[in-house]
Order: structure tokens, then sequence, then C-alpha cells
């Protein structure tokens, strides 16, 4: 193989790539941008939301005799409750002129033969889902008061009946706490968007190239099949490896922006500052992911004739990578040597690893190991793909290729590069 | 040093067709091309001539028998044959991102034209074939015409001594297609060894020095024009064709 051939090949196809919206936009633009606005919108729809939610008041159906006391009747307005004592809650409820009402039932099925306090709302309307749930919270607060209340009036303190008190205590640091969230998010969102990045550069190296019919302009050239291959090959995963780390450097910057920001405000401790010795690794698992998922959709789209075709052939192998991360998401797991074992989760867990502190090494080197024996594998198995001639003239009776038919064909015969 | 640009021997190509079973594409083709020489093959739709060429621009690898381009065997030499041609065909299209210099430069260094000189060469091109006012242009935008210009451009910018055309003018209007005849006779001149296919009989006769009449992947004839019309009798190339692909269907009109 000629470097400098491989060179001009691979510029030509970024120099093409760069200039086609379909692969800029996702392979590029969504991974640098989909996370921040995503963060940003749900942020911004929560704090509507919740902006929304606190100014408004419930009116409340209440029997006179929950509020003789007077202890309900103080508690109400910090809930934001205003009182209404129909009579008859049901009718009000079903108008909209009461939001919800507690009524004392007069059968004795409740708690220690107590007439039980029922909250009755209308469930389809957001203003009765809301008054029911402060209503119970005003309920709640009233009974946590009440028993002091009764004990103190009866002589008996707070120090007598309480017996102990609970605290929580997290040992976790804040840049722990960080790992941990980082590790729920990131493996994924990296894994699926370095795929999104290999796969439109997947098919418009093949599919596209046939659907222009530059296909053969291409193989005419003097480079080799095993040069195209090649080029395709650093150009596909190129655009996988800029997908993934542009991908990971904006959820890490957004999530520090906007996250922490607001787990700090929540009284939580978490940093998201990902440790010096762990971005080796960090890289390294975008290399190898890259290189990985380049070329199973190289192998997997090299006989697609359109970009539909394209689509439909690799698909099922994106969706094979990136579904099994979704579920590695389990606190008990580890990066061990088993998992490392495993291609796609290996680079995940590692990532996931990573993210806290440098992983062990034996997993790590297993995990380079795998990933590119799997890499030349599937490089050995396009090239043979490569090498047979319906990749070019397609079957004579126009049907779909097989890439297994294709291959077990192939197998019997070296390819004529 | 010899003038013998392009030598087939025995040449067969045989597809394995789920429908049709053994097809063969090529059949024990010999067909010899010297320099500064235009050679036809004429034949119908399906005759053999697109897997011929294929497989001299080592596109397509033959069954058995082989070729040499200038004396590099198409089987064992295929990066090299391919450095020393210029292949072009209507199933070859363009790079459409790229614009017609980038497209010119590309080809000459992919084919291994020397680093130093590429941007030399692609002015010559450039100024050979008139591209001047589009060179910087995206050949997506390029009209048919610019196109072909492009086509030819990247043909011959690494200088090959031997051009195959497979159906160059398919698809072209009048115009372009005499223009491209025109560029194509100009080869003979720089000493360009030329192979060439159409199903065009006066494309053929105009254009060729001498004409290999191919059918169900054989060679039946090989001559000059005027060979061919006296070998078979007939008072036209395109009588001389029938009567030798198709006996007993010579024109009656």
């Amino acid at each position: 193989m000629r470097p400098r051939t491989i060179g001009v090949m691979v510029g030509r196809e970024m120099r093409c790539a760069l200039r086609e919206k379909s692969i800029v936009v996702n392979s590029l633009l969504i991974p640098l941008l989909l996370y921040p606005f995503l963060l940003w919108g749900a942020f911004t729809v929560i704090s509507i939301v919740d902006s929304r939610t606190q100014g408004i008041s419930f009116a409340l159906a209440l029997p006179p005799g929950l509020l003789a006391d007077g202890r309900l009747r103080t508690l109400l307005p910090k809930w934001d409750i205003s009182m209404d004592s129909a009579g008859t809650a049901g009718p009000a409820l079903l108008s909209g002129s009461v939001d919800a009402a507690v009524e004392l039932r007069g059968d004795t099925d409740g708690f220690l033969g107590r007439p039980p306090v029922t909250v009755t709302y209308d469930a389809s309307r957001e203003r009765g889902r809301l008054a029911s749930g402060r209503a119970r919270q005003a309920l709640t607060d009233e009974r946590r008061e009440w028993l002091p209340h009764i004990l103190s009036a009866r002589g008996i303190s707070g120090r007598d009946w309480a017996v102990y008190s609970i605290r929580m205590v997290n040992v976790a640091g804040g840049r722990r706490m960080g790992a941990f969230m980082l590790g729920l998010i990131i493996p994924v969102a990296f894994m699926v968007m370095t795929s999104v990045g290999c796969f439109y550069p997947a098919i418009d190296s093949f599919a596209g190239e046939r659907e222009r019919q530059t296909w053969e302009t291409t193989l005419s050239t003097s480079a080799s099949r095993l040069e195209i291959l090649a080029s395709k090959f650093l150009y596909v995963s190129a655009f996988g490896l800029a997908s993934g780390l542009l991908n990971m450097g904006m959820m890490l910057a957004s999530v520090s922006a906007v996250l922490g920001p607001a787990i700090r405000s929540a009284g939580e401790n978490a940093s998201f500052a990902i440790p010096a010795a762990s971005i080796p690794f960090l890289g390294l698992g975008a290399i190898l992911i890259s290189m990985f998922l380049a070329t199973g959709m190289i192998f997997f789209g090299a006989l697609a004739r359109t970009y539909r075709e394209g689509q439909a052939m690799i698909t099922p192998f994106y969706m094979a990578t990136v579904v099994p991360v979704v579920f590695l998401q389990s606190p008990g797991l580890d990066y061990t040597t088993t998992l490392a074992a495993i291609p796609v989760v290996n680079v995940a867990m590692m990532i996931r690893a990573a993210l806290s502190a440098p992983p062990a090494l034996l997993p790590v080197l297993l995990t380079v190991v795998v990933t590119v024996a799997f890499t030349v594998a599937g490089l050995a198995a396009s090239s043979r793909l490569m090498g047979m001639e319906e990749s070019l003239t397609g079957r004579p009776d126009g049907a779909r290729l097989s890439v297994f038919r294709l291959l077990r064909k192939a197998s019997r015969r070296v390819p004529h590069v | 040093m010899s003038d013998r640009a392009i030598e087939i021997t025995g040449l067969v190509k045989i597809f394995e067709d789920d429908a049709r079973g053994t097809v063969r594409a090529v059949d024990g083709v010999d067909l010899d091309v010297d320099r500064g020489e235009i050679v036809g093959l004429l034949g119908v739709n399906g005759a053999g001539k697109t897997t011929t060429l294929r497989i001299l621009a080592t596109v397509l690898e033959p069954t058995s028998g082989t070729a040499r381009i200038l004396g590099h065997d198409i089987r064992k030499e295929p990066g090299e044959v391919r450095r020393l041609i210029g292949y072009y065909s209507s199933t070859t299209a363009l790079y459409p991102r790229l614009t017609a210099g980038e497209t010119l430069e590309f080809f000459a260094r992919i084919n291994g034209y020397p680093s130093s000189g590429v941007r030399r060469r692609v002015e010559e091109v450039v100024g050979a074939l008139d591209m001047g006012g589009f060179v910087d242009t995206r050949v997506e935008k390029l009209s048919q015409g610019m196109k072909q210009k492009v086509s030819i451009g990247r043909t011959v910018v690494h200088d090959p001594a031997v051009l195959i055309f497979d159906e160059p003018t398919s698809g072209l209007d009048v115009l372009n297609a005499h223009e491209m005849l025109g560029m194509i006779s100009g080869f003979r001149k720089t000493g360009h060894a030329v192979i060439y296919s159409t199903h065009i009989m006066a494309e053929a006769e105009r254009l060729c020095d001498r004409i290999a009449i191919i059918h169900s992947g054989r060679i039946l004839a090989c001559g000059t024009p005027p060979d061919l019309r006296e070998r078979t009798g007939a008072a036209s190339l395109e009588d001389a064709f029938v009567s030798l692909v198709a006996p007993g269907r010579e024109a009656s009109w």
C-alpha cells in the first residue's frame, strides 16, 4: 500500500464530504449542538413549568371539622390553597370551580377505625392533579405537627419520644459524584454520536459512489482495491472520531455549565472535571470505537447500490452496537477483563471507567486487542467483497446483493487487486 | 521501442448468471493496438465491448487469456496498468462535489503524475481543452458539454500512453458528440494508442484506423473500413457489419 495514494484518496473523500450538507449536519453539527440545545431546552422547560405552577392558587373544598383546631387553616396558605367550604364537592369539581375536595367520610374502614380523609380530584385536569398533590402535602404537614403538639400538651418532650433522628451522609466527593452522573450519560451519547458520525460517510462512500456512478471511476484509478478500502476506512472513521469527540467535548462543557450549577443549587456536590490522567484513555476509546464502527458499517454497506439500500443495510448493525450500551448503565457493572473481551461494550465501559479515574491496564490492553482484531477481520472481509465483480456489476437479475452469499463465494478465491 | 501498445491474447470472460446460467461475455478475443492508432470495437448492445474494455482497464478480471498494456500484464500488474491508461466510459461519472480543477488535480495525483509538476500539467490540460471559464466551478453545476471536457481532461491528465473509450458519445447531443470525436481524433496525432467502442457505424468509420467487429464475445473481423467492405463485398460499413453479424439479414431496401 502506498501512503501517498491513500492520502490523495482520503483528501478527495474529505473534501467531497465537507461539501455534502447531510454529512456536515449529521456528522458534525448535530454532535456539536444537539446536547447543549437539549440540555438548555430541558432546563428552560422545567424552569417555566416550575415557575408557572409555583404561582398558582388552588381552591379546595374542606369540611368544617378538619379546620376546627386551626392548624390546617394556618398550613393551607403555605401551599397556595384557598378554602371553599362547599358541602358537595362533586359538581364543583367537575365544573372546575373547585380543584380538589378533602372530605371526612362517615365509614370507619380507615386507620385504627377512624374515618379516612379522602382527597377527591379530577385527574384529567392539570389543576386537579396539582391541587390534590398540594392537599396531600398540607395534610401530611398537619399530621407531622400534630404528634409533637399532642405529646407536648401531655408533658412528653421530643427528646423522649423521637428515640433517634436520621441524618444522611454521602461519602462520595464532588468529583466522584460528577463521574457517576457523567457515566450515566456520556458512554451512551458518545456511542450514538460516533455511530451517527460514521453512518452517513459509510453510506456515501459506497452506495453514494454507486448512485453517482463514480464507483467505476474510483476503481479505474491506479489505486489498488486495498488502498481504496483503506482510504474509505480512514475517511469514515475520521468522521466518526470527529463526531464522537465533538459530542463528548460539548457534553462535558454543557453538563458543567448547565447541570453543575443546578445540582449545586439543590445542595448536592458534583464536579464534572475529568482527571487529566484519564484523557488519553478517553481518546483511545474514541479512536477504537470509530475504527470498529467504521469497519462494520463499511462491511455492511459495501454492496449497497443506493442511499436507501445503504441505510437499510447499515441500520441493523447500528442498532446492534448502540442498544447494548444503553443497558450498561447498571451500577453493579464494572470494567472487568470479561467485559473487555466484548466489542463495543468494552470501549463503552472503558470510557465510563475513565470518567472517574484511569482504568486498569489489563482490561484496556484486552479492549485494544479485541477491537483491533475485529477491525482487521472486518476490513479483510470487506476487501474480499470489494474484489468480487458483483460489487461493481451487481447481480444480473438486478436483485440486492447479499453480503454473506458473496463472502461464501469470495472465500473460494483471492480477489483481484 | 515496439509500437505495440495493447496486445490482447485469447481473452475470455465468463459470468455465472442465476437466470441464464454460464454466459461467455468475451469469448477468445485477440486484438492489438499500436501507438498513434485508433482501433474501434464495433458491436451491438451485449456484444462484449464494455466487458472487454473493463478487463483492459483492470476493473474486471478475465476468466482466461490476458492482455498487455505497454508490456505490462493486466493480471499480474493491474496497478501499473491503471497508471498507464486513461479509461473513459459513460458509466464512469465525475465526482460532483469537486471543481473541474480539483478533479484534474486529483486524477493527476492518484495516477502517479509527479507531484512537482501537477499544477503545471493541470494548467496545460485546462488550456488545451479550453476549460478556463469553469475550472473553479463544481462539476455538479456544469453543463453536459463542460462535464464532457472535464471527463476527457481527467482521462488524459496523467499523460497516459493508452486511452480506452467505452461508448464516449452515449447520451450526448449531436454537437457534443461531434466535439468529443474531434478530441479523440486529436489523440492519434499525439501518439496515443486509442481503443474505442461504439455501436454507431458512422462514428467508427469516421474515427477509426481499424475496426474490430465483435459479436457474442468474439471478434468476427478486424481491418480498415475499406478492408471490411471489400472482404464482405458490401457497399457500406453498415452492410458489412450486418453481413458478418447476422448473415442473410442484409438490407433489402
